[in-house]
C-alpha cells in the first residue's frame, strides 16, 4: 500500500526527517509515536503532498506508484486521506456543500456517477450517525465555531464518507474526552477492512487501546528508532521516550 | 444638445431650492481622497440628449398599483399629495448642498418615484426598481421612500444595463418612521466600460430597523455613497456590501453613519474580491454624537486580492463624541489562505475548484444577511456568474 524508503525532508535547510523507512500493507494499522518536534506531522504532510517541504532524498510509493510528482488533490483522489491535527475553518462554506463536492470529485475520478442532493443526503445521514453528530451540523460552516472534539469528529466523518485506501490520522485523539475518543475510535474500527490501511499518529497510548495497531513505531529526531507491537506503546507510556533505544 | 427639463411642479420646486455651484471634487476633498475623478472631465454630461424616465416610472407605478399597503406615484404628484414630507425631507436626507453628484442628479431630473408605505403594512414581494432593460446612455433615477410607523418593506434596486457606455447617477432617499423595518438590496451587474454613481440617504426614527445590502460587479467606475443618520432611540442598522471586481475596474464604497440618538446599534460588513488590476476603496466613518450614549457600532472590511496588481484602500474611522459606547472596527486584506487551499486539495478538490469553494464561502457571509429567499437565490446566481468571470 505505502512504501517509504530513506525519506529525507527539510524546511529552510533545517533537516526534519532523516531517513524514514516505512512499509504499510493493506489491512494494517500502524501507530507512530514520538515527542513534539520529532517530525510526525511533517511525515503526514509530506505523504499528503504539501509543497512547503524540501524532499532531499528517498521515495514514497503508494499502491506501487511513485507519488513524488502528484499534487495533493491527485493523492487524495487516488485514496490518501489526511485527518488534520488542526482542521481548518472555512467561513461561509457549509458542510453539505463541502462534503458533497469532495465526494463527487472522488466519484468522478473513479468513473462513478456523481450523487445528487437527495442521494447524498441519504448517505451522509447514515455516516453522521456513525460519528454521533446530528443533522444540524450539515448546515454549519466547515469547522467554524466547532469545539476541538467536533472538529476531530468532522475529520472522521469526512474519512468514512470518502472511504480512502490509506488514512493518516494526525493526532486525531488530541483534545477528545473519553466519550468522543470512543466514538472516533469506533468510527475508525468500523471502517477497517482487509483492503485499507491506517497510520495513526498519537502521543497517547489510550487511543491505541481501542484501535489495536499491528505495529507501533517510535519517531525521534526524524528517524524511526524502534518498531514493535502494541506492547511498545505500553512500554512508552510507562517509561517515556528517553529509555527507548534500538 | 442640452436637455432642458420640461417645467412641472417638481422642477419649480427644485428651482426654489438653494442650489450651490460645485466643482468636480478632487483628492483634496476629504470625502474623495482615495478616488480620482479626472476621467469625468472628458465626459461632458451636459451634452447629452435626455430621455426622461417617465415611461419607465409609469410602468413601475402601474406594476405595483394593486398593492393597497403602498401609494406609489411620481414625485411631481407627491408634491401636492404629500407636501409636508417632500418639503421637510426631499434632498435633505441625502443633502445636495455639498455633493457634486447629487447636484448633477437634481440638474437633470424632472421627476422621480415616490413610494409611500402605509402604517402597519407588510410588503415583502420585494418591490423592485429594475433598470436593467433601459438602453439609455445617461440615466438619472430619483427615488424617495417613506416608510410609515410599524411598516415592514422589502425593496430592491437592480442595475444590469447592457449599454457599454452607460452613465448612471442615482439618488435614493429613505425615511424610516418609528418601528418601521426595511430590507434594502441593490444589485449592480453592468458592462466594464460603464460608470455608476449611487447615493443613498437614510434617516431612521425610533426603534426602526434597516438591513441594507449592496452588491457591485462590473463598471469601470463605481461609487456607492451611503449617508445614514440614526435619529431615533433604539434603532438598528446593518450596512453590508460585496464587491467582485476585475479588469481595471474601480469600486469605492463610501459611507457615513451618524448616531444622533441613544441606544442604537449599527454594523457594517463590507467584503471585496479584487482580481487583475482592479482597485477598491472602503472608506467609512461612524460618528457618535454627544447625545448618543450607549451606542454600539462595528465596522468590518475583509478583502481578498487575487492578483499582485489589485489593491484596496481600507479606511474605517470612528469619531466618538460621548462616553459609554461600544465601538470597534477591523480590516483585513490578503490572498486566499494557503492552508485552506491545502485542506481542500487534501479532500480531492483541484486548485481551481478549491479557490471557487473558498471564494463562494467568502461571499456567502454577505448573502446570509439577506432575508428574502428569492433575492438570495438570485444573488447567488449573480455571484457565481461574477466569480466565473474573474
Amino acid at each position: 500500500m505505502l512504501s517509504i524508503k530513506n525519506l529525507n525532508v527539510s524546511v529552510e535547510d533545517k533537516p526534519i526527517l532523516n531517513g524514514i523507512n516505512l512499509n504499510v500493507q493493506p489491512g494494517e494499522v500502524h501507530a507512530i509515536m514520538g515527542k513534539n518536534g520529532s517530525g510526525k506531522s511533517t511525515l503526514s504532510n509530506v505523504i499528503a503532498g504539501k509543497d512547503t517541504y524540501d524532499i532531499n532524498g528517498g521515495s514514497i510509493e503508494f499502491c506501487g506508484q511513485d507519488i513524488d510528482d502528484l499534487s495533493p488533490e491527485d493523492r487524495a483522489l487516488q485514496g490518501i486521506f489526511l485527518s488534520f491535527q488542526y482542521p481548518i475553518a472555512l467561513p461561509g462554506v457549509n458542510n453539505t456543500y463541502f462534503l458533497k463536492s469532495a465526494l463527487n470529485a472522488k466519484r468522478k475520478f473513479n468513473n462513478q456517477e456523481e450523487l445528487d442532493a437527495v442521494e447524498f443526503l441519504k448517505l451522509i445521514k447514515s455516516k453522521l450517525q456513525q460519528v454521533g453528530m446530528d443533522e444540524s451540523y450539515l448546515k454549519r460552516a466547515v469547522n467554524v465555531g466547532f469545539s476541538g472534539g467536533e472538529k476531530k469528529r468532522n475529520e472522521i466523518l469526512q474519512m468514512i464518507t470518502l472511504d480512502p485506501k490509506l488514512a493518516i490520522l494526525d493526532e486525531t485523539d488530541s483534545g477528545l474526552d473519553i466519550d468522543a475518543l470512543k466514538i472516533v475510535a469506533d468510527g475508525i474500527n468500523k471502517s477497517r477492512t482487509s483492503n485499507n490501511s491506517f497510520i495513526v499518529i498519537t502521543h497517547y497510548q489510550r487511543m491505541l487501546n481501542y484501535l489495536k495497531p499491528d505495529f507501533v513505531h517510535v519517531l525521534i529526531d526524524g528517524k524511526i528508532v524502534k518498531t514493535g507491537g502494541p506492547e511498545l506503546a505500553l512500554d512508552l507510556e510507562a517509561k517515556g521516550y528517553s529509555n527507548i533505544t534500538d | 444638445m442640452y436637455y432642458k427639463a420640461e417645467t412641472n411642479d417638481f422642477t419649480k420646486f427644485i428651482s426654489k431650492m438653494d442650489i450651490p455651484v460645485l466643482q468636480l471634487p478632487n483628492h483634496k476633498d476629504e470625502e474623495w481622497r482615495f478616488t480620482n475623478l479626472d476621467f469625468l472631465k472628458d465626459l461632458n454630461v451636459n451634452d447629452y440628449v435626455n430621455n426622461p424616465l417617465d415611461i419607465f416610472y409609469k410602468k413601475f407605478i402601474s406594476k405595483y398599483s394593486n398593492i393597497r399597503e403602498l401609494d406609489i406615484l411620481f414625485i411631481n404628484e407627491a408634491i401636492k399629495k404629500y407636501p409636508d414630507i417632500i418639503k421637510k425631507y426631499f434632498s435633505k436626507i441625502y443633502n445636495h448642498k455639498k455633493d457634486f453628484f447629487c447636484l448633477e442628479n437634481l440638474k437633470f431630473i424632472n421627476n422621480g418615484i415616490f413610494i409611500f408605505v402605509k402604517d402597519n403594512s407588510n410588503v415583502k414581494l420585494p418591490i423592485e426598481i429594475d433598470l436593467s432593460d433601459l438602453n439609455d446612455s445617461y440615466i438619472f433615477p430619483r427615488i424617495f421612500i417613506y416608510c410609515s410607523k410599524n411598516s415592514d418593506l422589502c425593496f430592491t434596486e437592480k442595475y444590469q444595463t447592457k449599454n457599454e457606455q452607460c452613465y448612471t447617477n442615482i439618488i435614493t432617499e429613505i425615511f424610516l418612521s418609528d418601528n418601521s423595518k426595511l430590507e434594502y438590496t441593490k444589485f449592480q451587474n453592468e458592462p466594464n466600460s460603464s460608470i455608476h454613481f449611487s447615493g443613498l440617504g437614510v434617516l431612521q426614527n425610533k426603534n426602526s430597523y434597516l438591513n441594507c445590502n449592496t452588491f457591485t460587479y462590473g463598471s469601470k467606475f463605481t461609487r456607492n455613497n451611503i449617508f445614514l443618520k440614526i435619529n431615533g432611540e433604539g434603532s438598528e442598522s446593518k450596512l453590508n456590501g460585496l464587491s467582485i471586481s476585475n479588469n481595471s475596474n474601480f469600486v469605492d464604497n463610501h459611507s457615513i453613519i451618524q448616531h444622533s440618538a441613544p441606544n442604537s446599534i449599527s454594523s457594517e460588513l463590507y467584503k471585496g474580491i479584487y482580481s487583475k488590476k482592479s482597485k477598491g476603496v472602503f472608506d467609512s466613518r461612524v460618528i457618535v454624537d454627544k447625545i448618543a450614549s450607549n451606542t454600539s457600532s462595528e465596522q468590518l472590511n475583509n478583502n481578498i486580492l487575487l492578483s499582485k496588481n489589485a489593491s484596496v484602500q481600507s479606511n474605517p474611522i470612528l469619531e466618538i463624541n460621548t462616553d459609554d459606547v461600544s465601538c470597534k472596527h477591523g480590516s483585513t486584506t490578503g490572498q486566499i489562505d494557503d492552508e485552506a487551499l491545502f485542506y481542500l486539495n487534501c479532500r480531492g478538490l483541484d486548485k481551481l475548484k478549491a479557490q471557487q469553494v473558498l471564494l463562494n464561502g467568502f461571499c456567502n457571509e454577505f448573502v446570509e444577511n439577506i432575508v428574502n429567499e428569492n433575492l438570495k437565490l438570485e444573488l447567488n446566481q449573480l455571484i457565481n456568474h461574477s466569480l466565473n468571470s474573474i
